[in-house]
């Protein structure tokens, strides 16, 4: 797995490349982390570019979401497709997880939510 | 009624019959999960649906023999019995651990769960989310299970010492004209 940070505005997007696992899921856990220490609070973790995640992985998603929510951030998940998307689906959690279809109805939905802004 | 799939304790059931399955045995080695997992799908048919969702699902069979079964103990093995047609997959894996005692706990945790999905209670079902113990890491999920259920549509049963399970997937026919 390879991670790939960009920027659109004040919009940070953390791009999952390959495959997530026990082995690399804390990768993404604690970049997430990171950002939220700068204080951070548009956050977009996009999945285009992810073929595989394991229940570790999925556990990750999770944990970064419900950390969301405590910090009131805004915070989707996006482009999820193929295995991942299937994976998710059958945990039930495509619906209970923040997913958006692409990166730009993630950035509408948040820039819709000024109250979301950072601190 | 209730219509929610539950893990099953039955050491009469079929799905736990190895005659006629091939055999595999594999080390307690949590980085080589996914080649185990590839190993055992070669003798899947070409055709087979959405292979890669079935080497992930074997994958966490083996994941939670090792980790939770085994408990990582390099000197014990997981077994595997299994065997793939277009119909369906059928998988058995047995580790040398203490066995999951925890079954009844674990589907009434399931059953809270999948009641809030379908009633659409988003916000309870944040706490059915994961299924954790004390003995569970940075690294459990906590959620494998749950996709095991649904995954395994033949039936997801553990043998009464519950250290060994047997799951069937029956594929959904390709709909269309051949």
């Amino acid at each position: 797995m390879e991670l790939k940070l960009k920027r659109h505005e004040d919009i940070y997007i953390v791009e999952v490349h390959g495959e997530m696992d026990l082995h690399n899921a804390s990768q993404l856990k604690n970049l997430y982390l990171k950002l939220i220490e700068k204080r951070i609070g548009r956050i977009i973790v996009d999945f285009q570019f992810c073929e595989y995640i394991d229940s570790t992985g999925v556990g990750t998603l999770l944990g970064m979401y419900s950390q969301a929510k405590e910090k009131k951030l805004s915070f989707f998940i996006t482009s999820v497709k193929g295995t991942v998307l299937k994976v998710l689906t059958l945990t039930k959690l495509h619906e209970y997880l923040p997913l958006s279809p692409t990166i730009q109805e993630a950035i509408l939905s948040i820039k819709s939510h000024p109250q979301n802004k950072e601190s | 009624m209730d219509t929610i799939p539950t893990i099953l304790v039955d050491g009469n059931s079929p799905l736990l019959k190895k005659e006629g399955l091939f055999h595999k045995e594999f080390p307690s080695d949590l980085r080589q999960v996914r080649y185990f997992a590839l190993l055992l799908i070669q003798k899947a048919p070409p055709s087979i649906r959405e292979v890669n969702l079935l080497e992930q699902q074997i994958s966490e069979l083996l994941k939670n023999a090792i980790k939770h079964g085994n408990r990582m103990d390099k000197n014990k093995k997981v077994k595997v019995w299994f065997t793939f047609s277009e119909e369906e997959a059928h998988v058995i894996v047995q580790d040398e651990g203490e066995g999951f005692r925890d079954i009844e706990k674990w589907n009434e945790f399931n059953r809270k769960r999948v009641q809030c999905f379908l009633n659409r209670n988003y916000e309870e079902m944040a706490q059915y989310v994961s299924y954790r113990t004390e003995k569970s890491d940075d690294t459990d999920g906590g959620n494998a299970l749950f996709a095991a259920l649904e995954y395994w549509n033949g039936g997801v049963v553990f043998d009464s010492s519950c250290t060994t399970v047997g799951v069937k997937k029956i594929f959904t026919r390709r709909m269309g004209i051949e």
